[in-house]
């Protein structure tokens, strides 16, 4: 009976103990609904967007999903060296992190941001490439051709 | 009868507006430089493009166009269609950038950058190129500082109409006799508070782990944004991306700074101090400052939205700033002020965008002179109703000079306070006609006329293409005062029904 007692004390706690059950969000949702998910743990992916930025005890590293971004703020003893950002350049780190969810978090001035407690590593990094439009360059050569016409046609 | 505008008249109009765009044609070539450097290529040849365009379309309105003395309406019109061909032109690399969803989007972007709104319709800013981005953030500057104001320094044969192209700015008030004295110290005074201003948000990004090339970058688009009271930013999250106290107050400083006339800058750099005690429009943007900051933190407080009592402060006073000096950076979501800081919050918001900053600086909205001539008016009215007829009743302000309160001034602020007041109101209705409740298309229109940038979460790229021409229009006539839009339709409208 006792055994039982556990297992059912044990399932309880699985399912309803927010630290246990995450809920996969997306980052758009989160931004546009917080109070909805207002100090729950919660599971996000996105990519990391610029660079992390140190601040006492930890670091911030924003991921964006493309539809929201979110600043998750990751403990300096947690910190596992370096994520690489997305810019005009590259496509950032992709990561997946499960973390306390404030909608004005106590600790950080208000700020709507998520506390890690685990983050895992998806896909790596990787160069965008831009490859160069002819279009434009036709374009403008023959912009730039009319502009000197317009130049030499005052001189 | 209405008098139909005379060709000269007309020629001497484009040829002025050709004149400032061929100037303003070669202020891509500044971005362009910076895509070169980065090997950006794709923006290196949106913004030689965008060149081109400006340079052949300038050369065309010279062509057209009549040199001579402007006088005071063709002035007017000059300014107010000089800022819809610096829109278009704006917008060319922008557009070509592929960040927006058409070109309508992209010169939502420009006018808001150029009238130093900071509302925008662009899509995936954080993958932006730098180049492009530099140049959302430099439009913003040039517009803070005057489209007209650069031109004066290089004009020198419109004659007497330096002034009147000066005034259709916006600005009324010369800090020296010489308009053109006017325009340097403006610019100078500029260039010194982007050297101050960029070297400590540098510093601050620095100490934050931000690479050089990157916190260089960011520092100097975060000082146009904020000292211009414009309120782009280089990441989509505002100034929240940066989750840093310090760099908060920086910018908070910044905005302050960029709200005070220019006028009260010089009397304060040249040691008149005292100047700041005794000013209308410093005594009235601390009254306001301070009503709408408690509002906003009891509305905060009643609603609950904040747990800390330090963050309903710190979140109140950043946005009451925000808004009152028109800049629309931003510490919480957009969605947020919509579910959590409750009506009475917003009401402080809206308040603080309407009244707006000093004249003579780079803020939107009514403006603190006239805010302050609204109240002295009523306490001069007051007066002449209690005391005897034969009484003579002078209300006195102090404006950089003791000045008289004259009915004409009086009736000329209380003009321009109805018109906002119209536009406000006119944006929220026509928002509202479009589905949106119309207390969240109030504060979107307040934002707009007021050119402050604050969102609830209306501007968007899937907005209809009406509400963004509407938010155009408002950003347009909010920049310029109204009486230079104003007087450029009466214009169009004498060249077609006039005789």
């Amino acid at each position: 009976m006792r055994r039982y007692l556990f297992l059912l004390l044990f399932l309880l706690l699985f399912f309803f103990s927010s630290s246990l059950w995450a809920d996969e969000v997306s980052l758009g949702e989160l931004v546009s609904n917080p109070l909805n998910y207002d100090q729950k743990v919660i599971e996000v992916k996105g990519e990391v967007i610029g660079d992390p930025l140190r601040d006492s005890g930890g670091y911030w590293v924003n991921i964006s999903d493309g539809k929201g971004t979110v600043g998750v703020f990751v403990k300096e003893v947690d910190w596992e060296g370096k994520l690489q950002g997305g810019d005009y350049n590259r496509r950032g780190d992709i990561i997946s992190v499960k973390g306390l969810f404030s909608a004005s978090c106590v600790k950080h001035g208000g700020d709507l941001d998520i506390h890690a407690q685990r983050l895992i590593f998806l896909k790596e990094s990787k160069p965008q490439l831009r490859p160069l439009e002819a279009r434009k360059v036709f374009i403008s050569l023959l912009l730039l051709f009319l502009v000197l016409i317009s130049l030499f046609l005052r001189s | 009868m209405i008098l139909k505008p005379t060709t000269k008249s007309v020629k001497l109009i484009l040829y002025y507006v050709g004149r400032i765009s061929h100037y303003f044609s070669f202020l891509f070539l500044l971005p362009a430089f910076l895509a070169l450097l980065l090997r950006e290529w794709n923006p290196f040849f949106d913004f030689l493009i965008g060149f081109s365009l400006a340079f052949l379309m300038a050369k065309v309105f010279l062509r057209y166009g009549e040199k001579g003395s402007l006088k005071h309406k063709e002035a007017l019109s000059v300014v107010s269609l000089l800022w819809v061909v610096a829109m278009f032109f704006a917008a060319v690399p922008l557009y070509l950038s592929g960040h927006y969803g058409s070109f309508l989007d992209a010169c939502f972007e420009a006018m808001s950058g150029l009238a130093t709104t900071g509302l925008t319709l662009v899509q995936d800013l954080d993958h932006m190129a730098y180049s492009t981005n530099f140049w959302r953030h430099f439009i913003m500057f040039i517009g803070g500082q005057g489209i007209v104001v650069a031109g004066i320094l290089i004009l020198s044969t419109a004659g007497g109409a330096l002034y009147e192209l000066y005034v259709g700015e916006g600005r009324e008030e010369r800090i020296f006799p010489n308009i053109v004295r006017t325009a340097k110290f403006i610019w100078t005074a500029s260039f010194i508070y982007l050297l101050l201003g960029s070297s400590t948000l540098f510093i601050s990004l620095k100490i934050a782990g931000m690479p050089v090339f990157k916190a260089i970058f960011h520092s100097l688009c975060l000082f146009m944004a904020a000292f211009d009271t414009g309120g782009f930013t280089p990441h989509s999250q505002s100034i929240l991306y940066y989750h840093n106290f310090f760099l908060e107050i920086v910018t908070l400083l910044l905005m302050l700074a960029g709200t005070i006339n220019f006028g009260l800058h010089y009397a304060l750099w040249f040691g008149d101090r005292k100047e700041i005690l005794k000013n209308i429009e410093t005594k009235s943007l601390f009254i306001t400052i301070s009503l709408t900051w408690i509002l906003v933190s009891l509305g905060l407080l009643l609603n609950r939205s904040y747990l800390s009592i330090f963050s309903v402060y710190r979140k109140g006073l950043y946005h009451i700033l925000s808004a009152h000096s028109g800049t629309g950076y931003m510490t919480v979501y957009p969605s947020q002020f919509a579910s959590q800081w409750g009506e009475v919050a917003l009401v402080g918001v809206i308040l603080a965008m309407a009244l707006g900053g000093s004249a003579c600086s780079t803020a939107g909205g009514i403006k603190a002179l006239r805010v302050g001539m609204f109240f002295k008016t009523l306490k001069l009215e007051v007066k002449r109703h209690l005391l005897p007829l034969s009484a003579v009743v002078v209300e006195k302000y102090h404006h950089i000079k003791e000045e008289i309160l004259k009915g004409e001034v009086a009736q000329s602020a209380f003009f321009i306070i109805l018109l906002y007041l119209f536009s406000y109101f006119f944006g929220g209705v026509v928002g509202s006609l479009l589905g949106y409740p119309f207390f969240y298309a109030l504060f979107e229109s307040v934002s707009a006329t007021a050119n402050v940038g604050l969102s609830v979460g209306i501007t968007s790229p899937s907005m209809s293409s009406l509400l963004k021409v509407v938010y155009i229009f408002q950003m347009w006539i909010g920049r310029l005062e109204f009486i230079s839009v104003l007087s450029l339709l009466g214009l169009i409208y004498a060249l077609w029904r006039g005789k």
